[in-house]
């Protein structure tokens, strides 16, 4: 075994463990609901709550946070918000992170930094240039992939995504128009690096998409969610879409158990979406299986539209 | 926003010892390498940088005839196209060249055989319409906008310098596939399928590199497409998007004087793709020079 796969490996046990531990079984692990109506909310008493609930190891760690930036906008729900991704930077350093990081590798556009701005993650994330990595050029390591469920047999990775002690997946939530929802766990696409495999990661797509957000999870799963689903995306996601505003955070240690939180509030089932079916099948953890905190899903649900062709995903209303 | 001059002396600065240059502060990759050398070569700083620069690229070159994005990848890529056209600026590369172009021709996409079919079949999707002839960035999957500009502009200089007739059908191809990759808008965005997608909007660095690949397609062909680069010219956005525009919009003949802006050069490609296209305005088009 490798290096990497053996460290992967001992953070898989470890979190996997620490899950079981905190939730009474491993088929429950602890994903919160929390309100949040708006991004003037303060956000970072919000995460740290959050983080202390959910006894995340924080002190002398070493934090990578990955929002999700796509798009020239500061005005439609494409990209995590800014204010967001502050607030968990604060956050984390509040816990005594060693160092957080910011890094994101964007999917359609070269210029990350450009696009930075014009999301105002400048004008509103302090020190955003000096703690930000664009892992589309990052230096890259060789990682093959033991089990892979798509076609791939080794992914090129970014360093500064291998050598950070926790991942901090801040998607925004949105509607996708190939995998139906685009969550914590798709959003480690943004690690694989563009300088590599190209403006898309086209070969992720030909590998299997679903397959390939599975592989990523895997690889990277000692992870903490923070999904910004404040103001999200329905339609025509995920950037085509439009805004809808479920008012809420959500946030876990399980990224499959924070996915299929998110998929229930939007109305989406949860077993209908492929990559929580490949760690269902892999794993024996169930879609189901969550243990809620905070606000309970019924009372948040907002229900999402749908590209016609996905209405197949919609989840029963009963259900 | 920094001269010709300051960019020049920057560009050199950012050389790495091995003669290559990363995209920020790192390790050499191709790409930044080879815009740099066609920048050194469009503003004639030759000398050490430029022939450490081309030693770089040849010692790189894999036994494949591509080039990998970077020596710790173990694969070749979309940025042959890039090395393959900076090589050609170098005396006595002529068969690192001849080798990189036979690798991109072997890129180019056909139509789909059977098992590429039934794989999109399987996924749900439907078979691609648009016509064959683009390039991929990554060996063995789908085409894309920048690849095949890019490809264009390798196969192109190639044909001419080393009077390569054969060469033009698949740059006639190459054209089909981007012009059929055209938004709605009139410009390009990196090149998705339009299913699910139809009304994307169009990107201004991919609209000036794909206008630079379609130099010899008549304006009127193009008429929409011009008025969205000389939009997209008001607000690139960044520097690659600004200079991409005005490269292509040099092409079709287009007076685009650089303007005052606030953008920012952020990496070595920047640098260079920015002398790239304050010399077509002021001496040449390098994507161009034989045209």
């Amino acid at each position: 075994m490798g290096e990497v796969n053996r460290r992967y490996f001992f953070f898989g046990c470890f979190g996997f463990a620490a899950a079981c531990s905190r939730s009474g079984g491993p088929r429950s692990p602890r994903v919160s609901i929390v309100r949040a109506k708006s991004y003037s909310a303060d956000l970072e008493d919000v995460f740290r709550r959050i983080l202390v609930e959910h006894q995340v190891p924080i002190r002398g760690r070493r934090v990578l946070l990955k929002p999700n930036l796509v798009e020239f906008s500061s005005e439609n729900p494409i990209n995590t918000h800014p204010l967001f991704v502050a607030a968990a930077a604060e956050a984390f350093r509040s816990l005594g992170a060693r160092e957080v990081q910011i890094a994101e590798g964007p999917g359609h556009r070269r210029m990350t930094l450009d696009l930075a701005s014009a999301a105002g993650y400048f004008s509103s994330i302090a020190g955003f240039e000096k703690d930000f990595t664009d892992l589309n050029l990052d230096e890259v390591k060789r990682v093959p992939l033991a089990h892979p469920f798509s076609t791939l047999t080794e992914l090129y990775l970014p360093h500064t995504a291998l050598a950070c002690d926790l991942l901090v997946s801040l998607p925004k939530m949105k509607t996708h128009h190939w995998t139906g929802a685009t969550l914590s766990m798709k959003n480690l696409f943004g690690l694989v690096p563009g300088g590599v495999y190209g403006w898309p990661k086209n070969p992720l797509h030909w590998a299997g998409i679903d397959e390939c957000v599975a592989d990523l999870y895997y690889l990277f799963s000692r992870q903490f969610c923070l999904v910004d689903a404040i103001e999200a995306m329905e339609g025509n996601g995920p950037i085509l879409g439009t805004r809808i505003r479920p008012g809420v955070v959500v946030a876990g240690r399980h990224p499959p158990s924070v996915d299929a939180t998110c998929c229930r509030i939007m109305g989406i089932d949860p077993e209908k979406i492929k990559y929580l079916g490949f760690v269902a099948k892999r794993s024996g953890w169930s879609v189901n299986s969550a243990h809620q905190l905070g606000e309970c899903i019924r009372s948040v649900k907002t229900r999402f539209q749908l590209i016609p062709d996905l209405d197949y995903l919609r989840l029963n209303d009963a259900a | 926003m920094a001269g010709a001059g300051e960019l020049q002396r920057l560009l050199v600065k950012a050389q790495n010892t091995d003669g290559g240059w990363g995209y920020e502060n790192g390790s050499s990759w191709t790409e930044p390498t080879a815009l740099a050398l066609l920048a050194l070569s469009a503003w004639r700083v030759e000398g050490s940088a430029f022939d450490r620069a081309g030693d770089w690229l040849k010692r790189t070159q894999r036994a494949d005839g591509g080039w990998p994005p970077a020596p710790s990848v173990g694969i070749s890529t979309w940025v042959t196209s890039l090395a393959t056209l900076a090589l050609s600026e170098i005396e006595g590369a002529d068969d690192f060249c001849r080798r990189g172009i036979q690798w991109l021709v072997g890129q180019i996409k056909s139509p789909l055989n059977p098992i590429e079919c039934l794989a999109f079949r399987m996924r749900g999707l439907p078979l691609p319409l648009q016509p064959t002839g683009g390039s991929p960035f990554f060996p063995g999957t789908a085409a894309w906008v920048a690849p095949t500009a890019t490809s264009i502009l390798s196969l192109a200089d190639f044909a001419r310098k080393a009077d390569q007739q054969n060469l033009i059908s698949h740059i006639k191809d190459a054209q089909r596939y981007l012009v059929s990759r055209r938004c709605r808008d009139g410009g390009w965005n990196h090149g998705g399928s339009k299913y699910r997608s139809e009304n994307a909007g169009s990107y201004p660095e991919t609209t000036g590199l794909a206008l630079l690949a379609l130099y010899d397609l008549p304006d009127s062909e193009l008429d929409i497409s011009l008025k969205r680069a000389l939009h997209f010219l008001q607000f690139p956005g960044s520097i690659e998007g600004l200079s991409w525009l005005q490269l292509g919009l040099t092409c079709h003949g287009m007076d685009v004087l650089d303007s005052n802006t606030d953008l920012e050069c952020r990496t070595a490609r920047d640098v260079s793709l920015r002398l790239l296209a304050l010399a077509a305005q002021s001496r040449t088009n390098k994507f161009l020079i034989h045209s």
